[in-house]
């Protein structure tokens, strides 16, 4: 059954935190009867300074057993419309924005999930380092390693 | 800029990124607050009640 896209212009971000964590979700839609959702977060990690963040993101499959995507190449069997990926990734941006002003973090990083990822699925890390820069952020792409890649971003205020 | 993390301290993210990842995303999913919002649908949040805690104060003196 192809998938139902419930994002398009407008789109619905819940935040839910704690201590070190800001959780964001986004319903994107149905795959059958299965619930597809984007989950966004920024999270300290134990060990280390309350103020470093890491960016994680992942879209969801809601079953019995659940299935967690990372990466574009990994989804576009299940999302193949071009047009609804592309709303997809608005709403990536969306719920980040919508935590970098929650969370107010003073150093995010954010990595890639799989190693040797090709350049097509990179934009997205490409739109959301633009992204921390709109908002008055340092951002720059580390020197990789292995085939993963890092960015660091820090709060320029 | 300064790199806020050093490269030692990048390569070990960078190392050990998908098992973090993915132990952090099954996590958070198997989170009651965070399931539901997962399974929610678009528009639901203005449906919804917010959770907040009420602390009782103790009695001064």
């Amino acid at each position: 059954m192809p998938f139902s896209c419930e994002v398009c212009e407008n789109f619905s971000v819940e935040v839910l935190d704690r201590p070190g964590e800001f959780v964001a979700t986004v319903p994107l839609g149905f795959d059958g009867d299965c619930r597809v959702s984007l989950l966004v977060a920024l999270a300290t990690e134990p060990g280390m300074p309350g103020d470093q963040y890491e960016l994680v993101f992942s879209i969801i499959r809601l079953d019995g057993d659940d299935e967690e995507f990372f990466d574009g190449l990994a989804t576009k069997p299940l999302i193949p419309d071009a047009e609804h990926r592309s709303h997809i990734l608005a709403a990536l941006v969306g719920a980040t924005e919508t935590l970098i002003d929650a969370a107010s973090p003073r150093i995010v990083s954010m990595m890639t999930h799989t190693a040797n990822l090709p350049d097509r699925a990179l934009p997205k890390f490409h739109q959301l380092a633009a992204l921390f820069r709109q908002k008055g952020y340092d951002a720059r792409e580390a020197d990789r390693f292995h085939g993963n890649r890092i960015w660091m971003m820090v709060r320029a205020v | 800029m300064t790199a806020p993390l050093d490269r030692d301290r990048q390569i070990d993210l960078m190392t050990n990124a998908k098992e973090r990842i993915e132990s952090r995303v099954k996590t958070w999913i198997k989170n009651p607050q965070i399931r539901a919002s997962l399974k929610r649908t678009a528009g639901e949040s203005e449906e919804r009640y917010s959770l907040s805690t009420t602390v009782k104060a103790r009695r001064c003196g």
